[in-house]
């Protein structure tokens, strides 16, 4: 049985208290066909009994598992495939700015299951050289703690290997292991994880790359300018910053502009230092 | 408009294949087996083929086989579609010829990507 509609507005109400997202669940089949592998796993047959029990003392665990069900965690390997390149270019222009021997920080925010940040450890490591043995740090953070726990692991089923990855890629990076394939320990050890909420306050550090695609279009205007303050902070200056391709920092922040050498990319802006942040 | 070759015994994944296919804007011929493909080529050129492993009459590999003996001016691109899970069956593919490979039962979004990969090469 679906969601009836005062069902539908709590649950919309609670991703969005919970992560800052509005995600319209009223009438998504997509949104009640990933419910529905929630309510097996606890043997219910109602929508809204679901949402009852999210509201009932001691339902703080399930609601968690209802927010990560419903929370778009749509990835896959090098998506616009274009704008890799780019980024690609990028991150060797950055490795040729900054002192030798200083680590190269990248942060992917909202990296769901761990395509994006993956890829960029491929494209290092494949493309790059490695940059020359240049110490990279690679960061994927997601409010979901089921993504970064599937993340981490990095296995992944046959549908989500063969999205965006090239046949010959996945045989040199991934093991195959019974009907699933996982990331290569050596690409494994380039990427770190960790649970984390774009409203809340960057993770420690400043970074050189940060990738936040197809996210903020989920969060209402107000809370799209905060992340964008966030990420502004968290940049070097020069730093560069990714969108997905339907976004924008248009009307919404006046720390980037359009990186002309590199489509797809915002640079971050010198006028507005992050605290006393340097380039390297 | 892009052309695909859809070649498989399956007269159910030929169907599917067409369904997205079109949805994706290629112009779709069909083949059951190798060399029922084989003779379409010369009316069909196709930018693309879609080729299952196991098929009668001609399987995939030797189809593929006989295409790269064939003097074509701009050879199709050639995505192997098949069953044949096992890191080293598509190893032989990729050693044959074959451009990408897409593992059986797969949806629109792995087919597309597949097609965006071989195009992009």
């Amino acid at each position: 049985m679906g969601l009836s509609e005062p069902s539908a507005r709590l649950l919309t109400a609670l991703v969005e208290a919970r992560t800052g997202q509005r995600c319209d669940t009223a009438g998504n089949w997509r949104v009640e066909s990933r419910l529905g592998g929630v309510m097996a796993s606890r043997g219910l047959t109602d929508m809204d009994e679901l949402v009852g029990r999210i509201v009932a003392p001691g339902g703080a665990g399930l609601a968690r598992d209802v927010v990560d069900a419903v929370l778009n965690n749509e990835t896959y390997f090098f998506r616009d495939s274009e704008t890799f390149n780019h980024i690609g270019r990028f991150i060797r222009h950055m490795h040729d700015r900054i002192e030798p021997g200083r680590t190269l920080r990248i942060w992917s925010a909202g990296c769901s299951t761990g395509q994006e940040i993956y890829s960029l450890a491929l494209l290092i490591a494949e493309e790059l050289d490695g940059l020359e043995g240049r110490p990279v740090e690679l960061l994927g953070t997601d409010v979901s703690t089921s993504a970064i726990r599937r993340a981490e692991r990095g296995e992944y089923n046959q549908f989500e290997i063969q999205r965006g990855l090239p046949v010959r890629r996945m045989l040199r990076w991934f093991e195959q292991q019974g009907e699933s394939w996982r990331v290569q320990p050596a690409l494994r050890a380039m990427v770190r994880f960790r649970s984390h909420n774009i409203l809340e306050a960057a993770p420690a550090g400043f970074f050189h790359l940060i990738l936040c695609r197809n996210v903020l279009m989920y969060f209402p205007g107000p809370a799209r300018e905060a992340a964008l303050a966030r990420f502004s902070d968290a940049l070097v200056p020069e730093g560069g910053l990714v969108l997905g391709a339907g976004e924008t920092v248009l009307g919404r922040s006046d720390r980037f502009r359009i990186a002309e050498d590199f489509r797809g990319i915002y640079e971050h802006l010198t006028d507005f230092p992050p605290r006393a942040a340097r380039l390297g | 408009m892009r052309t695909c070759l859809v070649v498989d015994d399956s007269k159910v994944i030929r169907k599917v294949a067409r369904h997205i296919l079109e949805t994706l804007d290629y112009q779709i011929s069909e083949a059951g087996d190798g060399r029922e493909a084989l003779d379409l080529l010369n009316d069909t050129n196709p930018d693309v083929i879609l080729l299952d492993w196991n098929m009668p009459v001609m399987g995939g590999m030797e189809f593929l086989a006989e295409l790269n003996r064939l003097d074509l001016s701009v050879r199709p691109k050639v995505v192997f579609c098949t069953t044949e899970h096992a890191s080293s069956s598509i190893r032989d593919a990729l050693n044959a010829g074959a451009d990408e490979y897409i593992m059986k039962p797969f949806d629109r979004e792995t087919l597309k990507s597949k097609l965006e990969i071989v195009a992009a090469a």
